[in-house]
């Protein structure tokens, strides 16, 4: 992943508000990079662009090579199907499927074969084997976010973008999550993304870069 | 392919969700309304053609002075119609005591092709149905033959050379139209006794008819056929020009059922728009996720666009079948009341049911669909950038122009599916506006709401957009609903009382000038009301403006009918009730002064013929010529029952003619002694029995009545998916508002009380503004359409306040009620 020159301004009603400041980064395959800061910095502005969600004001982004923002809003969609995994603080779950039906859609969008045995399977890597026809509001918050990074991970992502992932978990499920998603990192090869205010889980990670009013910095890592 | 099982797929597991239900449920009550309607309509209204076909005797007669050619016999056989021939010509009859002069009808066996022929043993006794026709050798004879001849059953009359045995009293047979005012009594016999009694010599004046039945196509083939030959002398007469006051009883049937359905097509359109937002709405985080995950806007939309269609198509499809079955009970209620065995329904009821749901659900569910695709994927990070702005109402252009052509379609008649679409549109812009004031008067006085009650209309103020859809919605359902009501109730009634109780039951006719006197005397002496005479005289028009006029020089059919026979003339000094001048004025008469010699023409007449005002008339009468200029035109309310007349001439003008007088009077059931009486003194009248046309057109409308009903019934169903939808499109929102107020230490009963705070308002003036634009829309169709007085009772606002008070309030209470019963916390927690 290649981010050059990324600036995004937003006009308000104080003026203009630059969000991100002239943002250069490269992040290698299978790299795992936690983005930390205080709310408001432009964490997760920086990560909705990274993933093609939102569009910058100027700067570029590369993706396995391709430049994200010479695609239109459809290409972005396609390259996210194929490339990108997601995981956000609050689920983001559809609360008229089932857990396995929820891990299903992407496989489903991407038209892959047997999409129901690859949900099965990642669900059952996640611990979740015994509530595949759960609804989510029939489990727990750590539950959900493990059928969510099922979901993510379902696709074998080449990059796993992932905000605030334990933001909503207590300190014990919080962990678990995190041993999930740094396992599913190594088994898979996946290049990791996340955004968190937690000093552990980010010091679980390769590289650490903190961010302050739009500018990014990338700060020692004392675990590594 | 990918993409469809996807879609499916999906729409399995919405389904489960129970996500989809309003939706759907919208639709089969929508689908199952208009099809059970005209499941119904169609075959009532097939009955009630037959039942015209009944008093023609077919469904097409043809008619000739000379015997018919061998060609058009042939046609028939060929097209596998049901033919029966018939003769009829006036006949003098002899018994031992006197002659009259009688309409003999001369038919074969098979007679009558549509309706039955009712006699009876015994005067004025109950008629019994009979599927024969008489014997050769034996004669059914009318009453008056009976009374004029003082002869009775088993007795023989003469009729040419040979003797007939009166067999029976023929109290009722179809065909019997025509003219109506030129009927002497009737004498029916078997075509095979025609040539024994020598009466058809060369050079008779006989009327040939040929009776024709079958399918309707194929009658309408040997209808063109008939035309294209082209022959001279030869007339058709078809169910469509059957008896004037039938055919007002038929379309003014056709017209409420068709109005009734309409409302319910509109209810469906509004129940169906308001589901499709709520499903676009609940949609906006599947669609984000879906982008976020990968799928193009393309797929999105072929996605929810094969959802849509596959819900529209399951849905039709029950509609249809549901409507099939809710039409069979309908039936099995209303069968006995019909009278007649209906025809099978056609197909067209389920492919214009299924029509109308798939139009319908497209034209309004496509907009916010369509607008899903737009979702930004950013959504899932920031809910409340990601916020797509739905279709406002102006979107929903296409959905109204569906709703257009399905009413205009529906209705079958342009003027009033446009009346109907015109007036869905008012009441969407005037509720919308009232609304919009409405808001910002609640809005100005925001800070005095601290009770919990009037939380509700704050709640309002909070909701602008949804309070404005919701106030549409309820004002446009419940306007159909008052619309119906007005209708159903008064409308309806009002055209019941058009024709009053003691409207004229029977016509004496063929009264001689000099007995005018003698009759008022005789109704005087048995303490009868004297009732009107008029004047009639029977006149041909041959001139309009020095130009000859005939059969020939006229293309329309109106026109042609209008000049092959003569018509009745009469004279008035005073225009009569059921009469209203259109055009010019009405002569006014000085005593003793002569006024210039002028017509007041019937519209039809002036129509039919392009008589304008100023156009000068000559009539031939009894080899006289008679011209003046028309001076009036006149419309005439043929259903009234009373003497109508086409051309009424000024006072003085026919004074030399030859005229026989006329009088309409109302015969209560148990007089019938009267009749006797008066026939006995005065032998040369005639009575002509009315009592059996009018009762036969009560019928239809009493039957009209509770069809109207019975549709007015699923009107409800249809008005209560709108009331639910209406509902649940602020549900969400209110659940998480009422988990957060009790959150925060509010009590059920404080948010009960907001929520019918809220919904009762909302209620009450959709209600009140509702009752004001039905009011005019009645009034509209009352004049326009129905051509009934105006007068909408004022009872209508009350039934708008109350009733959208109560209803809405009542609903939106026990729909609201979930929001509120939930736990707080299940509520927050599933957000």
């Amino acid at each position: 992943m290649n981010v050059n020159q990324l600036n995004k301004i937003v006009n308000s009603a104080d003026g203009d508000l630059v969000l991100l400041d002239n943002i250069n980064l490269e992040i290698y395959s299978a790299q795992s990079v936690a983005i930390v800061g205080a709310s408001g910095a432009g964490k997760s502005t920086l990560l909705a662009i990274l993933a093609g969600l939102d569009v910058p004001t100027d700067g570029r982004v590369l993706l396995d090579g391709q430049d994200l923002f010479s695609l239109d809003e459809d290409g972005r969609a396609q390259l996210r199907g194929r490339l990108i995994g997601f995981v956000f603080q609050s689920f983001q779950l559809l609360p008229s499927l089932t857990a396995l039906e929820n891990v299903m859609l992407p496989l489903e969008l991407l038209s892959i074969a047997d999409a129901r045995h690859k949900a099965q399977q990642v669900l059952a890597r996640v611990g979740l084997e015994k509530r595949l026809a759960h609804y989510p509001r029939q489990l727990s918050g750590g539950e959900q976010q493990r059928v969510a990074i099922a979901r993510a991970f379902a696709v074998e992502p080449k990059i796993l973008l992932a905000d605030e992932p334990t933001g909503n978990l207590d300190m014990r499920t919080g962990e678990k999550i995190i041993e999930l998603l740094f396992s599913l990192n190594h088994e898979q090869g996946t290049t990791l993304v996340l955004v968190t205010h937690d000093e552990n889980l980010a010091s679980r990670c390769d590289r650490i870069l903190h961010m302050e009013m739009g500018a990014l910095k990338e700060i020692e890592n004392a675990n590594r | 392919m990918q993409t469809a099982k996807l879609a499916l797929i999906q729409l399995k597991r919405e389904w489960r969700a129970g996500e989809l239900y309003v939706l759907f449920l919208a639709l089969v009550v929508a689908v199952a309304a208009v099809t059970s309607v005209n499941f119904f309509t169609d075959r009532v209204h097939r009955a009630l053609k037959t039942q015209a076909n009944e008093l023609l005797g077919a469904d097409l007669v043809l008619s000739s002075d000379h015997r018919f050619d061998q060609k058009y016999i042939s046609k028939a056989s060929e097209l596998d119609l049901k033919q029966v021939r018939q003769i009829s010509f006036p006949s003098m009859v002899l018994s031992d005591s006197g002659n009259q002069l009688t309409w003999l009808k001369v038919v074969e066996s098979g007679f009558p092709l549509r309706g039955k022929l009712g006699v009876s043993d015994k005067l004025f006794a109950p008629e019994k149905q009979v599927k024969h026709i008489v014997e050769p050798g034996k004669v059914w004879v009318e009453p008056r033959l009976i009374t004029a001849l003082g002869i009775k059953i088993g007795d023989y009359i003469q009729i040419g050379e040979k003797q007939f045995m009166v067999d029976a009293i023929l109290s009722s047979e179809p065909g019997r139209g025509g003219d109506m005012f030129n009927i002497a009594p009737r004498v029916l016999m078997n075509y095979a006794d025609i040539a024994s009694t020598k009466l058809i010599q060369p050079g008779s004046r006989v009327r040939y008819s040929l009776l024709l039945a079958g399918d309707m196509e194929k009658i309408k083939t040997y209808r063109s056929f008939v035309t294209a030959e082209n022959e001279t002398g030869i007339r058709t007469q078809g169910v469509e020009d059957a008896r004037p006051e039938i055919r007002q009883a038929l379309s003014r049937a056709e017209q409420f059922l068709g109005l009734a359905a309409l409302a319910s097509v509109i209810l469906a359109g509004v129940a169906i728009a308001l589901a499709a937002r709520r499903f676009a709405n609940t949609h906006l985080d599947h669609c984000a996720i879906m982008r976020c995950v990968g799928a193009t806007q393309r797929m999105i939309l072929q996605i929810y666009f094969l959802q849509i269609l596959f819900i529209g198509l399951i849905a039709s499809a029950i509609g249809v079948a549901m409507g099939f079955v809710f039409h069979q009970f309908l039936i099995e209620t209303l069968g006995s009341l019909v009278g007649v065995t209906l025809p099978m329904p056609s197909a067209m009821p389920a492919f214009f049911g299924a029509a109308t749901g798939m139009v319908t659900l497209l034209g309004f569910a496509l907009p916010p669909i369509i607008a899903l695709k737009s979702v930004p994927a950013l959504r899932v990070l920031k809910r409340d950038l990601g916020i797509v702005n739905l279709p406002g109402i102006f979107n929903y252009l296409m959905g109204i122009l569906a709703l257009a052509i399905v009413m205009v379609w529906q209705s079958r008649d342009v003027k009033m599916g446009l009346y109907m679409v015109a007036g869905a549109l008012l009441t969407i812009l005037v509720l919308a506006l009232v609304a919009l004031v409405l808001l910002f008067v609640l809005r100005l006085f925001r800070q005095w709401y601290q009770t919990s009650a009037l939380f509700g209309l704050r709640n309002l103020t909070r909701r602008p957009v949804a309070t404005v859809v919701q106030m549409v919605a309820f004002g446009l359902g419940m306007m159909a609903l008052l619309v119906l009501t007005l209708i159903r109730g008064d409308l309806l009634d009002q055209w019941q009382a058009s024709i009053p109780d003691d409207a004229p039951n029977r016509f004496v006719i063929n009264i001689h000038p000099d007995q005018v006197d003698d009759l008022k005397d005789f109704f005087k002496r048995q303490n009868y009301p004297v009732p009107e005479f008029y004047p009639m005289v029977r006149g041909r028009l041959v001139e309009i403006n020095e130009q000859p006029v005939s059969e020939d020089t006229v293309s329309t059919r109106g026109a042609k009918q209008l000049l092959s026979r003569e018509l009745n003339l009469s004279w008035a000094t005073n225009l009569s009730n059921h009469n209203k001048v259109i055009e010019g004025q009405w002569w006014s008469v000085a005593p003793d002064s002569a006024i210039e010699p002028q017509f007041s023409i019937e519209k039809s007449v002036s129509e039919n013929l392009n008589i304008k005002l100023g156009d000068r008339l000559k009539f031939k009468i009894a080899g006289q010529y008679v011209e003046a200029k028309v001076s009036s035109v006149r419309e005439v309310d043929w259903g009234s029952f009373r003497a109508n007349f086409y051309i009424i001439a000024s006072p003085g003008l026919l004074g030399d003619m030859p005229a026989t007088y006329m009088s309409p009077f109302f015969l209560p059931p148990d007089k019938f002694e009267l009749l006797n009486k008066m026939l006995a003194e005065f032998a040369n009248i005639t009575v002509i029995d009315v009592a059996a046309i009018m009762s036969h057109v009560r019928q239809i409308i009493n039957r009209v009545t509770m069809a109207v009903e019975y549709v007015f019934l699923f009107t409800l169903l249809s008005g209560l998916m709108v009331l639910l939808a209406g509902i649940q499109s602020t549900h969400d929102e209110r659940t998480l508002e009422n988990a957060i107020v009790r959150t925060v230490g509010g009590s059920s009963r404080q948010i009960y009380q907001s929520l019918i705070m809220e919904f009762v308002s909302l209620g009450v003036l959709s209600g009140l503004v509702a009752a004001f634009l039905a009011t005019i829309i009645g009034a509209a169709l009352a004049h326009f359409v129905l051509k009934t007085p105006v007068d909408v009772s004022e009872s209508i606002w009350l039934i708008g306040l109350l009733g959208g008070g109560l209803g809405v309030g009542v609903a939106g209470f026990v729909g609201g009620r979930k929001a509120v019963t939930q736990p707080p916390m299940v509520v927050l927690k599933s957000l």
